[in-house]
């Protein structure tokens, strides 16, 4: 069975959004997703997470109770012109995906060094 | 700075949610507690799943206590400032209790991708019974 292509119930995943000094962290909860169905994109300022849980099936097992599914998690963030896009870094374990976005630090107020010019006479 | 923009106007995936509810028979008023458990039975066992992303394996404790089985854990918040909190941090705990006798020494539990799967094989007097209550 090819189970990429069921189509599954979408999920809104929970996500924490922190400030660090050096930059932001997202966390989300993405239980039951496989490293190979999570897919994270920057598409200009979108930072977009999708990832498939599809949960065991086995012959025989009759539900009595239940309170999760399957699930095609997505979920979308505008990221400003503060965080170096260039540097995001991700990090999937025990399904939960940790997003570190560090600040740019083009942004930051710098020192110009000023020469002097009065040796030159 | 990161917005997330999309939590403005975020009435379809509670639409679907409440949809979910109403019409399916088989989730009950506790779908909101943590961690989400769903219980399956097979001919020969109970199958308990959990879902307990962010939690490593020795961060999880399971216990079978008489009819009642146990998973307890904890989930730490990270440092730093908030912008955003969605996700339930702290200690939980969820009560199984099962009508069905299982046989506590052949009970297994795995962790995968933030699924905590418990099978508990039924005793072989409870193979043909089948009752299960759930509570906190």
């Amino acid at each position: 069975m090819d189970t990429a292509r069921i189509s599954l119930p979408q999920g809104r995943p929970a996500a924490d959004i922190i400030e660090l000094s050096d930059g932001f962290v997202i966390v989300l909860d993405l239980p039951g997703v496989s490293r190979e169905s999570l897919s994270v994109e920057l598409r200009g300022t979108e930072l977009v997470v999708r990832g498939r849980a599809l949960l065991a099936r086995e012959p025989g097992r009759k539900p009595l109770h239940l309170e999760f599914g399957d699930a095609e998690f997505v979920r979308s963030f505008t990221v400003a012109h503060t965080v170096d896009r260039e540097h995001i870094r991700a990090t999937f374990r025990h399904g939960q995906l940790e997003l570190f976005l560090p600040k740019s630090t083009h942004g930051q107020p710098r020192t110009i060094p000023v020469a002097s010019a009065d040796t030159q006479s | 700075m990161v917005i997330d923009v999309r939590a403005w106007n975020d009435m379809q995936a509670l639409d679907q949610l409440l949809d979910a509810l109403w019409h399916n028979p088989n989730v009950r008023q506790r779908a909101f507690a943590f961690p989400p458990v769903n219980v399956e039975e097979t001919d020969t066992a109970l199958v308990v799943t959990a879902a307990v992303p962010g939690v490593a394996p020795g961060d999880v404790e399971v216990t079978l206590e008489d009819k009642s089985l146990i998973i307890r854990g904890e989930r730490q918040a990270e440092p730093g400032r908030y912008f955003r909190q969605e996700r339930p941090v702290g200690p939980f705990q969820r009560v199984i209790t099962m009508e069905t006798a299982v046989d506590g020494d052949g009970v297994h539990a795995s962790l995968r991708h933030g699924i905590l799967t418990i099978t508990l094989p039924k005793t072989h007097a409870a193979t043909q019974r089948r009752i299960l209550v759930e509570g906190e």
